[in-house]
């Protein structure tokens, strides 16, 4: 999880991302060219994440992050974090 | 230099100035958009009949590509603008360009060109040019380009926006011929008011065609369909769509983050709908009846 959690680290300079409402919109620079065709949603956690995200981080220090903002237990939160960060991850290489 | 004359594109002043004593040739989508007389000037143009040579430590900033040939080149000069702008039939250099966004002035260098009637003219605003000094506007004022056509049914404005080939200029068509006036059948300038409202303007295209403006109530994403459908696009997703036909040349963060801004004002003004679209004129009454009075 460590090497995906650096890899989305490096690779955010690749997205802006803007809040709109309840949600982050994270969009893809394709070709030198914001490509709103291909975006990606975050609700507030996932986006508190994607903003506090550092390249220290691993899965650990991530959860406690997210548990000291959102008072959540850290064992509860860990699957959801790893699925999250997954998906995020997989949604930076193929854009 | 010289006043020539200004154009006027979406409510904003262009004032032309020219050193040079070679007629200016405007191309003829530009007849209704060009006036003689002065006022005050939102941007300024510069015309020269030379070519400037890009300075040795310029950097370039973005490229368009047209399959292996490139259209334009932006550059970066201590902080300046410097545009390359190649002739889209030849791909040789049509124009040097700086743009002075403190001043809010365009100097535009090319080279006199003959004409048909073997007139020496020069022709500052060839394609691509126009629509560059119109892009740079964009990222500065309230307004966002979008590739769209747009009717006016009697004081209701409605865009039909999408790329090439899902029907926009048949949409309004259909509409003509219902009554309704075609802005334009292909791009747009969304323009957000100072009350808020919104405005849809055409620009000049390569064709003749007056300078029209309506008022924004409705936008609409058309799909091909075997049936009519409506589906109301809410949060993100209705932001990111629309934005995604509108004209963005070349990544930079802060005009990225304003046209952001721009669209979510327009959008919170006029309702975004993903639209199923059989072509005829039944369309006109199912929008119609679908839409919030």
């Amino acid at each position: 999880m460590k090497a995906i959690i650096t890899a989305i680290y490096q690779e955010k300079n690749h997205f802006v991302y803007r809040q709109t409402g309840d949600e982050l919109l994270l969009i893809p620079l394709k070709d030198n060219v914001a490509d709103f065709n291909q975006y990606l949603t975050l609700n507030e956690v996932a986006a508190f994440i994607w903003e506090n995200l550092d390249s220290t981080d691993d899965l650990m220090s991530l959860s406690s992050k997210v548990c000291m903002e959102f008072d959540a237990n850290e064992a509860d939160i860990q699957g959801d974090i790893k699925s999250y960060l997954n998906e995020l991850h997989h949604f930076m290489l193929i854009k | 230099m010289n006043f020539i004359g200004r154009i006027k594109l979406a409510d904003f002043n262009f004032g032309m100035f020219s050193k040079s004593e070679l007629p200016i040739l405007l191309e003829e989508g530009f007849e209704h958009f060009f006036h003689k007389n002065q006022t005050t000037n939102d941007r300024i143009i510069n015309i020269h009949d030379f070519l400037i040579d890009l300075p040795n430590n310029a950097k370039l900033l973005y490229e368009a590509k047209q399959e292996k040939d490139v259209l334009w080149k932006v550059y970066e000069v201590d902080g300046a603008i410097i545009m390359e702008v190649f002739n889209p039939v030849t791909f040789e250099i049509q124009q040097r360009a700086t743009y002075s966004s403190n001043k809010k002035t365009w100097d535009i260098y090319c080279l006199p060109v003959i004409t048909g009637e073997n007139e020496t003219v020069i022709n500052p605003l060839a394609y691509p040019m126009a629509p560059l000094v119109w892009y740079y506007l964009s990222t500065e004022e309230d307004i966002i380009m979008i590739h769209a056509s747009g009717i006016d049914d009697h004081g209701i404005g409605r865009i039909f926006s999408g790329f090439s080939g899902v029907g926009k200029s048949t949409l309004a068509t259909i509409w003509n011929k219902q009554g309704s006036q075609i802005i334009n059948d292909d791009r747009l300038i969304l323009r957000v008011m100072e009350n808020g409202d919104v405005t849809m303007y055409n620009t000049p295209m390569p064709y003749s065609d007056s300078s029209k403006a309506t008022s924004l109530n409705y936008i609409y994403l058309p799909f091909h369909s075997k049936e009519n459908s409506f589906k109301a696009l809410s949060g993100a997703q209705r932001l990111a769509k629309t934005l995604s036909f509108c004209i963005q040349h070349g990544y930079n963060e802060k005009a990225i983050l304003h046209h952001i801004n721009v669209m979510e004002r327009i959008i919170n003004k006029c309702p975004v709908a993903s639209l199923g679209v059989y072509p005829d004129s039944e369309i006109c009454g199912f929008i119609r009846s679908h839409e919030i009075q």
